[in-house]
């Protein structure tokens, strides 16, 4: 428990970086849509108001799990609950089953929607394609990593 | 895999929660253990065993992975 302890203590300064690295980040993105008001600007309203609402999302999940952390560091019976849940070998499969079944999932219909783009629009094309690489690469490097792990 | 934990529990009289928390699961994984539904690693299997002060052989049901080999 006093690994789960020190661990908890490190992803709080951690998510406390996060919380203020947000905030400057929708601060940003507010300044630029700010300036681009009245401009013939590429940036979309959209895509702005698209990027601030993920990054507000993202700020208030962080802020939630703080308090959760912070708690659970307070209270003996919450720490435990929490140890639990984080180390419960059947989420632990959950997880994996869910990670690994979406993850071949996502592959094909990537591909298909590479193959399918390469008839309408070669910027969609190569972007999907490079997707399709970079997950493709990881999931080999990850897959040679482990095997050389275990 | 077949187990005698629901029995066990009974006999003791302990709720699922309160085994689950002696053995560092969730509540969940207990019911999906009495309902056969997760087959438990070792490590679990030890805890619960070791909590009733039985071996793992009287706890879990090895019939069927013996009939496997």
């Amino acid at each position: 428990m006093k690994k789960f302890k020190s661990d908890l203590n490190k992803k709080l300064k951690l998510m406390t970086f996060l919380v203020f690295l947000v905030a400057v980040i929708v601060f940003l993105i507010g300044f630029l849509s700010y300036k681009t008001v009245g401009t013939k600007s590429d940036v979309n309203d959209f895509i702005l108001g698209v990027q601030t609402g993920t990054f507000i999302g993202l700020e208030l999940v962080i802020i939630f799990k703080i308090r959760k952390y912070k708690n659970a560091l307070k209270d003996s019976n919450m720490l435990q609950k929490l140890y639990i849940e984080k180390n419960d070998e059947r989420n632990k499969l959950i997880l994996l089953n869910t990670h690994s079944t979406g993850l071949y999932v996502i592959m094909i219909v990537l591909s298909v929607a590479t193959i399918i783009s390469g008839f309408l629009n070669a910027t969609v094309f190569f972007t999907l394609a490079s997707v399709f690489m970079f997950i493709g690469l990881t999931v080999g490097f990850l897959g040679y990593y482990y095997s050389k792990k275990y | 895999m077949k187990s005698k934990i629901r029995k066990l529990r009974k006999q003791h009289r302990i709720s699922q929660e309160e085994l689950a928390l002696s053995v560092g699961v969730t509540r969940q994984t207990i019911t999906s253990l009495e309902c056969e539904k997760y087959t438990a690693s070792l490590v679990l299997a030890y805890k619960i065993a070791n909590f009733f002060n039985l071996t793992i052989e009287e706890v879990f049901d090895f019939s069927e992975v013996e009939g496997d080999n």
